[in-house]
């Protein structure tokens, strides 16, 4: 454990994903909607712990984009909270609070972000996370527990990696989090799948990645276009119905699904990280 | 009655000219003006690097020195340690985060002649971050340059703490030092 870098992940992301797949495991006998509102705060506080470990502070409001991760997971909690079932068509609600996490995201940049340059771009992310929520909140009954967490991990680790070789360690660490989070929910939903609320899940593993891409985009300068080829996995979960040569078993839809899903993905990121060069 | 009255105009006049007279305001010149610091680089050696695009003004008052007043900031985007990786990186928001803070800035609060230097309290504004500062400036000559402008002009060097300003990515001991040398030669011009 020499290295601050793998110390930073085991204390920041593994070790808040680990209580946090204990404690959610334990609060799986709840039923919903109890579940999901348990389930949300404890996934939420996780992150914001693991963040804080990397940060070390946390302001209201934010002062710079990690504490604003942070700040936006526990608005995702409470909204969990007051809404636990899915929204389907209560389309206005869904793009109120959309705006309201941007916000929360975006509130750092509150002096520059409003200028028309940015205008385009952020109507854009906004339709992106409105669409990437319908899309996992529609395909959460059709697909298993563990390919509707693998893919946005996918997603989420690609972003990961993006942020590192835009020369932001720190976001990255933070995504990171996340993707560790995930992770656990995954071995989770791999042994004992009843026990996890994907109601909780859900907005996690769709309007949040996204709102971390708006932010790694607004941010870090990265190119919103490698944020719309991050969304590659969110596609695929997509078009599963039309994939009916997949079998709906746990094991080979993940992997297929997830290899569909990856391959392209690592290919492009792979390019970007020999662009960026050796990491200072 | 109305000699009296032009008599007190003329002697108002005269005593507000007297106390402008006492201080001089002068513009910090950018291009005579360097900040440079030194940071442990994981206990191996130091890393030293310039900042620059110094801008800002500093009222000198020669009969009351401690009325003496700076303000100066520096663009944090023009960082540079001779290796361009390394310079996005203090860039980016591991570090200085300049998209969102792109200037520092110090400003005066107060000053005292100690013999022959100033002894200095200021605030320090750095990613965000408002601290007080104290250092013992050294100014080293006022006088006129060989295009006759009148110049000022000094030198300080000060100790901080980045993690006192929320810089705390790899500031735990082994990694990136926390404490940073600041050296600051500053000239200014006459406005």
């Amino acid at each position: 454990m020499d290295s601050p870098i793998v110390r930073a992940f085991l204390m920041s992301a593994v070790a808040p994903a680990s209580v946090a797949a204990v404690v959610i495991f334990l609060l799986g006998f709840l039923k919903e909607p109890w579940k999901a509102r348990a389930q949300g705060l404890v996934f939420a506080l996780a992150f914001s712990a693991g963040a804080f470990v990397l940060i070390r502070r946390l302001h209201v409001p934010p002062t710079d984009a990690g504490e604003a991760f942070s700040l936006a997971a526990l608005l995702l909690a409470v909204f969990i909270f007051v809404r636990p079932q899915p929204l389907g068509h209560r389309y206005l609600v869904r793009a109120l609070f959309v705006l309201a996490l941007g916000a929360v995201i975006l509130y750092p940049l509150r002096q520059t972000i409003l200028a028309p340059i940015y205008y385009r771009n952020l109507v854009a992310f906004f339709c992106l996370a409105l669409g990437v929520w319908s899309i996992v909140e529609k395909t959460a009954p059709k697909v298993m527990p563990t390919t509707l967490i693998l893919l946005p991990l996918i997603a989420a680790t690609g972003l990961s990696l993006l942020m590192l070789f835009a020369a932001s360690a720190s976001y990255s660490q933070i995504v990171s989090v996340a993707c560790a989070l995930f992770g656990a929910a995954l071995v989770l939903a791999l042994v004992k799948p009843q026990r996890l609320s994907m109601n909780a899940l859900v907005p996690f593993l769709s309007v949040f990645v996204i709102l971390l891409m708006a932010a790694g985009h607004f941010y870090l300068d990265i190119n919103p276009w490698h944020m719309i080829y991050l969304c590659l996995p969110y596609f695929v979960l997509w078009i599963r119905d039309w994939l009916g040569f997949v079998p709906k078993k746990t094991l080979p839809e993940g992997l297929i699904l997830g290899a569909v899903s990856a391959a392209p993905l690592a290919y492009f990121v792979y390019n970007i990280g020999v662009k960026a060069g050796p990491l200072y | 009655m109305r000699v009296l009255a032009i008599a007190l105009a003329a002697i108002s006049f005269a005593a507000v000219s007297q106390a402008q007279a006492q201080t001089t305001s002068y513009k910090v010149d950018p291009d005579h003006t360097a900040i440079v610091f030194k940071i442990d680089h994981m206990g191996f050696s130091n890393v030293y690097g310039m900042i620059g695009g110094a801008d800002g003004k500093i009222v000198v008052d020669e009969k009351n020195p401690e009325k003496s007043t700076f303000e100066v900031s520096a663009k944090l985007d023009t960082i540079n340690t001779m290796a361009k990786k390394r310079d996005d990186h203090l860039k980016s928001p591991d570090f200085f985060n300049v998209k969102q803070f792109p200037t520092m800035t110090l400003k005066s609060k107060t000053v005292k002649k100690a013999g022959a230097k100033y002894d200095v309290t200021a605030d320090l504004t750095l990613h965000g971050v408002t601290k007080p500062v104290s250092f013992t400036f050294t100014q080293m000559k006022t006088g006129k340059d060989p295009w006759n402008n009148v110049r000022t002009g000094g030198i300080t060097t000060l100790t901080i703490k980045r993690t006192d300003f929320g810089m705390n990515y790899m500031a735990k001991p082994g990694e990136v030092g926390d404490e940073v040398e600041v050296q600051i030669s500053v000239e200014g011009t006459k406005i």
